[in-house]
């Protein structure tokens, strides 16, 4: 009789039927494998790959294609826009997460009522998400001019203010004004994901709430927010990684400026890049940013949420 | 503890009526059970008692007061759900004591009123534990805790025991009836089960499309049905139906004739029905009973099929082309193909209007005189 040993060293093909279990296990494990190569494979070459070429090339001059070392990160981190633009970056994320946490919660919970024209509500709302980037860009472009934009309009009429605001242009509105014009177009988003949540929630614990005396916010405190905690801890990671990331949005609209105002990690790599074409420092600065995006993920998956029970 | 009575309460789903001018009046601490097969409109009933659902017209009142237009948490409920409906980011000992937090009851009370109902529920061990990390028995249990943590004047319940298996079904009912008596309260309580009706009520409401057949204590149901729908409704097996039988004088004799067999009558029909008319006969399996030896048989039939279920055997047989059932006493043998001779004790058997389906009122001789 054939043993376990030889199976596998003849060969699966011409194995007696009578190893039947054994030869079942090592083809399922080779199965296995060849089963997930092309995922292996796909995350080698689009995500493994273009990683190790950029931390590569922040070890090298790429001018001259000599090795550096760590003189690129010294050249990143010894800039004095290096933290500057770490600062742009944290209130960017921060400030975008919680006022679209909060208005989108609100939102979806509003779409969650029942109402006359809910269905169309929703179908709109999905209509700041479509528009292109750029769109997006150059209509708030027009829309916040100071000489002609409909909000300076607005403002001068109802006398706010009687001189013009320069929402772009002046540094003390300009990273607030961009960030609210990236609300706009994501928290219909997020009120959408939220009130999916929302319809997934068992009618009958509402219903066991009402009969067991529980008012408005008990009902919401209890019941609504545990479901939605759960969720929107996996949310939030993309979220917060998704908005880290924007740089398409704010490089349109103000590039960066005034006086470095709005210029935030992403802008400041561009610049490296593009600007002082040093892309050393570029790649660089990529992978101090990922380090930080890197640290966060990790502390954030130790969430208990995370935690398989 | 308070009564309950729900006065010409309708209730449309659109075009479809799911209660229909639903009368009826339940005693202090008394165990009711709404039964009905599904769709009958018991769930839409009970909803309507706790406030989860509107009412088109009519009024519901607890304990004298006019509770309809008021939400649950006035109506001084409490209620199990079918599906639990229990909190599910929640402790056990969270889910129980909830009411009474809502009712700002203070803390101290709610913890030993938390332990108390546990203790009584036997969910000690689990009063840490999250709902899903329990058996249905237990889930079960932790509802019915809930539900008993606060004292209400009305307990609903509509088919708390329809998730559980067959065993932890009959010990669950038993500790629901020992509850409600151990409470003193009054409960409505819903199934579609007639053997959960008939072990748990005092009286047993019978619903079907929306409209209420009957109201009334188990073996009172189970003796009188008023009609065609609830004798074959209460009662397993289910009442043998013989339709197209025909009443029937001969002299003196009155009688009711099916196509194979004759039931002489020594009673009056006090109907609108006239000698010749249709009605349908109705037996009950266990009123059919093998003739003795010399003995006038009422009919003869060959056994089809043989189920024995211990205690008693079930027995399908043919009469003629009708086919008829009968339990017979469980030590007594039979095999299919045997021909056997049967009675039917004309005290035993139903008669219903072929179209209406309502009982035909029948007198004995003696009721009659007196
Ligand atoms: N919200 C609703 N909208 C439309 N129709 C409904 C609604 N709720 C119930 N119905 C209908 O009303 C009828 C009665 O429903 P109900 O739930 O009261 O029945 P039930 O007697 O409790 O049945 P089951 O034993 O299946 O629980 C059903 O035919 C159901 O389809
Ligand atoms: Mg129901």
């Amino acid at each position: 009789m054939v043993s376990t040993t030889d199976a596998s060293e003849i060969g699966l093909d011409r194995l007696p039927p009578e190893a039947g279990p054994v030869v079942g296990k090592d083809r399922g494990a080779s199965t296995g494998f060849l089963l997930s190569l092309p995922a292996t494979l796909l995350i080698l070459v689009v995500i493994v790959f273009p990683f190790a070429y950029v931390a590569g090339m922040s070890l090298y001059n790429e001018a001259t294609g000599e090795f550096v070392g760590t003189a690129n990160f010294r050249r990143v981190l010894s800039s004095t826009d290096f933290l500057p633009s770490v600062r742009v970056s944290l209130v960017w994320t921060i400030s975008n997460l919680v006022i679209q946490t909060v208005c989108g919660l609100a939102l979806g919970l509003f779409l969650n009522q029942r109402f006359r024209g809910r269905d169309a509500a929703r179908t709109l709302f999905l209509v700041p998400f479509v528009v292109p980037t750029a769109v997006v860009a150059l209509m708030f472009s027009w829309m916040v001019n100071s000489t002609f934009g409909v909000f300076n309009h607005l403002i001068l009429t109802s006398g706010l203010s009687d001189t013009p605001i320069n929402f772009l242009g002046d540094p003390r509105f300009a990273l607030p004004t961009v960030v609210l014009i990236n609300c706009w177009r994501w928290i219909p988003l997020v009120a959408l994901i939220i009130f999916s949540i929302l319809q997934g929630i068992p009618r009958s614990e509402y219903e066991a709430a009402r009969v067991e005396g529980a008012g408005h916010w008990a009902t919401f405190r209890f019941i609504t927010f545990p479901y939605l905690g759960r969720s929107m801890t996996a949310i939030g990671l993309l979220g917060t990684l998704l908005t880290f990331n924007i740089f398409d949005l704010i490089w349109l609209l103000t590039a960066g400026g005034p006086v470095n105002r709005t210029k935030s990690l992403p802008v400041l790599i561009y610049e490296f890049a593009f600007g002082l074409q040093n892309l050393g420092a570029a790649a660089a600065a990529s992978v101090l940013m990922f380090l930080m995006l890197l640290v966060f993920t990790l502390l954030y998956f130790q969430r208990r949420d995370f935690k398989v029970e | 503890m308070a009564d309950v009575g729900l006065l010409g309460v309708n209730k449309w789903y659109g075009d479809f009526h799911a209660v229909n001018d639903l009368n009826l009046a339940i005693n202090d601490r008394e165990f009711m059970v709404i039964l009905g097969p599904s769709g009958s409109g018991k769930t839409t009933a009970l909803r309507m008692i706790a406030g989860l659902e509107t009412l088109d017209s009519g009024e519901i009142r607890i304990g004298g007061r006019r509770v309809d237009p008021l939400p649950p948490k006035d109506r001084d409920i409490a209620m199990v759900f079918q599906n639990y409906a229990l909190f599910a980011h929640m402790t056990v000992a969270e889910n129980i004591g909830f009411g009474l937090r809502m009712a700002k009851s203070p803390e101290a009370e709610v913890k030993r009123r938390v332990l108390e109902v546990a203790e009584l529920l036997g969910l000690e061990q689990w009063l840490s534990a999250r709902p899903r990390h329990l058996s249905g028995g237990m889930q079960q249990r932790v509802a019915l805790g809930r539900a008993i943590a606060r004292n209400a004047s009305l307990y609903l319940m509509d088919e708390p025991l329809s998730n559980l298996d067959a065993l932890l079904r009959v010990k669950t009912r038993t500790e629901i009836i020992k509850l409600a008596r151990s409470l003193q309260t009054t409960v409505m309580y819903v199934t579609h089960d007639q053997i959960e009706a008939m072990t748990m009520a005092h009286r047993i409401a019978i619903m079907k499309d929306g409209v209420l057949q009957q109201v009334g204590a188990p073996l009172d149901v189970y003796r009188t049905p008023h009609n065609r729908f609830v004798a074959g409704f209460i009662g397993m097996p289910q009442m043998n139906f013989f339709e197209g039988s025909r009443l029937h004088r001969d002299g003196d004799q009155l009688s009711v004739d099916t196509s194979v067999f004759s039931i002489p009558l020594d009673r009056r029909v006090v109907a609108p029905l006239d000698m010749g008319d249709e009605v349908v006969l109705g037996v009950r399996p266990e009123h059919i009973r093998l003739a003795n030896p010399g003995m006038t048989p009422t009919a003869e039939a060959v056994v089809d099929v043989v189920e024995p279920l211990g205690a008693q055997t079930l027995v399908y047989l043919s009469a003629g082309r009708m086919p008829l059932s009968m339990l017979i006493d469980g030590h007594i043998e039979l095999v299919p193909g045997q021909v056997v001779q049967l009675t039917i004790n004309q005290d035993s058997i139903h008669l219903f209007h072929p179209g209406t389906g309502s009982a035909v009122p029948t007198r004995t001789l003696e009721e009659a005189v007196r």
